[in-house]
């Protein structure tokens, strides 16, 4: 698309290339003056106000005060609202004004009257913030602060907002000011270092916009009071001897919290493999291993466990729960062994198996080292890596057809275990190759 | 899309390079200039979208206004095509030194009219990079073929801040402009390809 020529009213200074018989120039377009000026430039408002802008052309231009017309954001505004103020001044009565329609500012722009655009200016119009609400903070082990709070209202002020997060130990004098931002969510900010432990701070947000300030309501903390750790670590779970029933979980207690004499609590949640319902075991206090009872046979469960560092240094309070676990999968014995015999019972489950099987070798070449590696955890390895991919759903339905639940999953097993074995040799021949 | 600017290491002194190499630059940079089209139209897009109307209207008339420093496309393009190739590459190397600190200054100002838009601002830092990339391609090319450089853009525009409305207009400008040269290279590179085969 070609460079539009300037308008006709523009001047062109010319300057020389240096480069020999050249005739072209670059053109710098360039107005003695501004063709016109608009006053009041950038203003701010309250949402609801009126306002007087006036236009005054250059009189270069030889455009007349009628000639001209007004627009806001492409607008056309009503001639009634205009008046002549001179011969070439036009104003313009704005009243009742809406929040701006965009951040940057509404855009009230004086034409001339074949609708070039003469001059500008942007208005700022909204409320002034509100006092920002609901501030909660964390320290994670002890090292570093992160909170996270509300804009007040509904926080729709249409100007942009700045929120500045301010902290000062309660009886020391000196404030000082967050500054990494937004690492929780947008109104978040996290101090990383340099904070004392059993004394008080007082924390507060403030909020401020082209229209005013707003400082939230102070929170005092002390650190120790708001501490969360990591998801406890090395979580195993493992059938218990041929019970069908149960299943055993193991954890150990987080690391960072070592040597701060905490009193961790802990918690559980199952599901079965295809729900998405968890049951939580609350009761489990600060051991590190808890007997799953009341399960299903032959069904694959994901349990996760979570630390709570109760009682740090002697505290009363309860800590910040850690996030869950990476989920670990088992699965319970299945009622009837049938001693590893693979019997697909008709064409459909075949080509179920068949399928299986093959994504089964795709997973154990990429992730079995080795067959001293091998066990029936492998094949529980392989069905949360599936979950995890979102590919079981649509695999296993197909195949585990009108047999009632607690048979669908002994099918499951049944073919699984088959698999394993299938998957055992497989690897093993790999290796000797 | 990856972003291929390429700076050469070793710019002026006219090279030892082969005609198989100076080939290949001329494709690379043609690629560049691929990149550039499609980034400067984004760009140009993006950027009306956060100025608000008359700015983002399909039909928006700015006016000629003052961005000094700024090369724009002036010949028109019949004369434009009938350049010789170190004059067209001429007129590109210019534009290209100047335009990543109008960018910049871009950026700047959008970051206080628009401090939210971290797409608007992510891409106007990489077109100021990636026209970076161009300038030093193109000056590679020039000192193959032996057409002398322009000379160095003159230092940054000072001034005062303008109004916020200037800011939005001379923005506009700026990334239009981006695209103008954008569409300008591609085409010269083009003609450059035909006549240096690989």
């Amino acid at each position: 698309m070609p460079y539009q020529n300037p308008a006709p009213q523009a001047a062109a200074t010319k300057r020389s290339s240096p480069v020999r018989d050249c005739s072209l120039i670059f053109l710098f377009f360039f107005f003695a003056a501004d063709p016109a000026v608009i006053s009041p430039q950038d203003p701010t408002l309250v949402i609801g106000s009126s306002l007087i802008a006036a236009c005054s052309v250059n009189s270069d231009l030889h455009l007349k005060a009628e000639d001209l017309y007004w627009t806001l954001n492409g607008r056309r505004l009503p001639p009634e609202s205009y008046k002549v103020l001179n011969g070439t001044t036009l104003s313009v009565a704005l009243a009742n004004l809406n929040g701006s329609r965009q951040q940057s500012g509404d855009n009230l722009v004086c034409h001339s009257r074949d609708g070039s655009i003469l001059a500008g200016s942007c208005l700022y119009v909204g409320l002034p913030p509100e006092k920002p609400v609901n501030i909660t903070c964390w320290s994670k082990n002890m090292k570093d602060l992160t909170c996270k709070w509300a804009p007040g209202t509904e926080g729709e002020t249409y100007l942009h907002t700045n929120y500045t997060l301010k902290y000062k130990l309660r009886w020391y004098g000196r404030d000082n000011t967050c500054q990494e931002y937004r690492t929780a969510g947008q109104y978040s900010c996290h101090i990383p270092k340099d904070l004392a432990l059993f004394t008080p701070y007082e924390i507060w947000v403030e909020a401020s916009n082209r229209l005013g300030v707003a400082v939230s309501e102070v929170v005092m903390l002390d650190i120790l009071d708001v501490v969360t750790t990591d998801p406890p670590a090395d979580v195993t779970v493992s059938r218990v001897g041929d019970l069908e029933d149960q299943l055993s979980v193991r954890w150990s207690s987080p690391p960072a919290l070592k040597d701060f004499l905490f009193q961790a609590k802990y918690q559980i949640q199952y599901r079965v493999e295809d729900s998405s319902e968890w049951k939580v075991v609350d009761d489990v206090g600060n051991q590190t291993s808890c007997r799953l009872a009341g399960l299903r046979p032959g069904t694959v469960y994901f349990v996760q466990v979570r630390c709570n560092p109760f009682g740090i240094y002697g505290s009363k309070k309860a800590g910040i729960w850690s996030d869950w676990s990476n989920p670990t999968a088992a699965s319970t014995p299945r009622s009837d062994r049938l001693p590893g015999v693979c019997d697909p019972k008709s064409g459909e489950h075949n080509t179920t198996l068949r399928r299986e099987l093959k994504q089964f070798f795709g997973w154990v070449k990429k992730h079995a080292y080795g067959c001293s590696n091998l066990s029936i955890k492998l094949y529980d390895q392989w069905r949360v890596w599936l979950q995890k991919s979102h590919k079981t759903r649509n695999q296993v339905g197909e195949g585990c057809s009108a047999a009632g639940r607690a048979g669908a999953g002994g099918h499951i097993w049944l073919r699984g275990y088959c698999l394993w074995k299938l998957g055992c040799a497989f690897v093993l021949g790999a290796a000797r190759r | 899309p990856v972003d291929r600017a390429n700076l050469l290491s070793s710019a002026s002194s006219s090279s030892s390079l082969s005609q198989q190499e100076v080939a290949t630059k001329i494709k690379q940079t043609h690629r560049l200039t691929v990149l550039l089209k499609h980034c400067s139209e984004q760009l140009l897009a993006e950027y009306v979208r956060h100025q608000g109307e008359p700015f983002s209207s399909p039909d928006f008339q700015p006016p000629a206004m003052a961005v000094p420093g700024l090369p724009s496309p002036s010949v028109p393009p019949e004369a434009w095509l009938a350049l010789s190739d170190g004059k067209r590459l001429w007129h590109l190397a210019a534009a290209y030194t100047t335009l990543p600190g109008l960018l910049g200054s871009v950026l700047q100002q959008q970051a206080e009219l628009n401090p939210l838009a971290s797409e608007l601002h992510r891409q106007l830092e990489a077109a100021a990079r990636q026209c970076r990339g161009l300038a030093g391609n193109l000056e590679g090319i020039m000192g193959a073929l032996g057409v002398p450089g322009p000379p160095p853009p003159s230092s940054s525009l000072g001034g005062p801040p303008p109004s916020a409305f200037l800011a939005k207009l001379s923005g506009y400008h700026v990334c239009r402009l981006h695209r103008d040269w954008a569409m300008r290279s591609h085409e010269a590179l083009g003609l450059l390809r035909t006549k240096y085969p690989l």
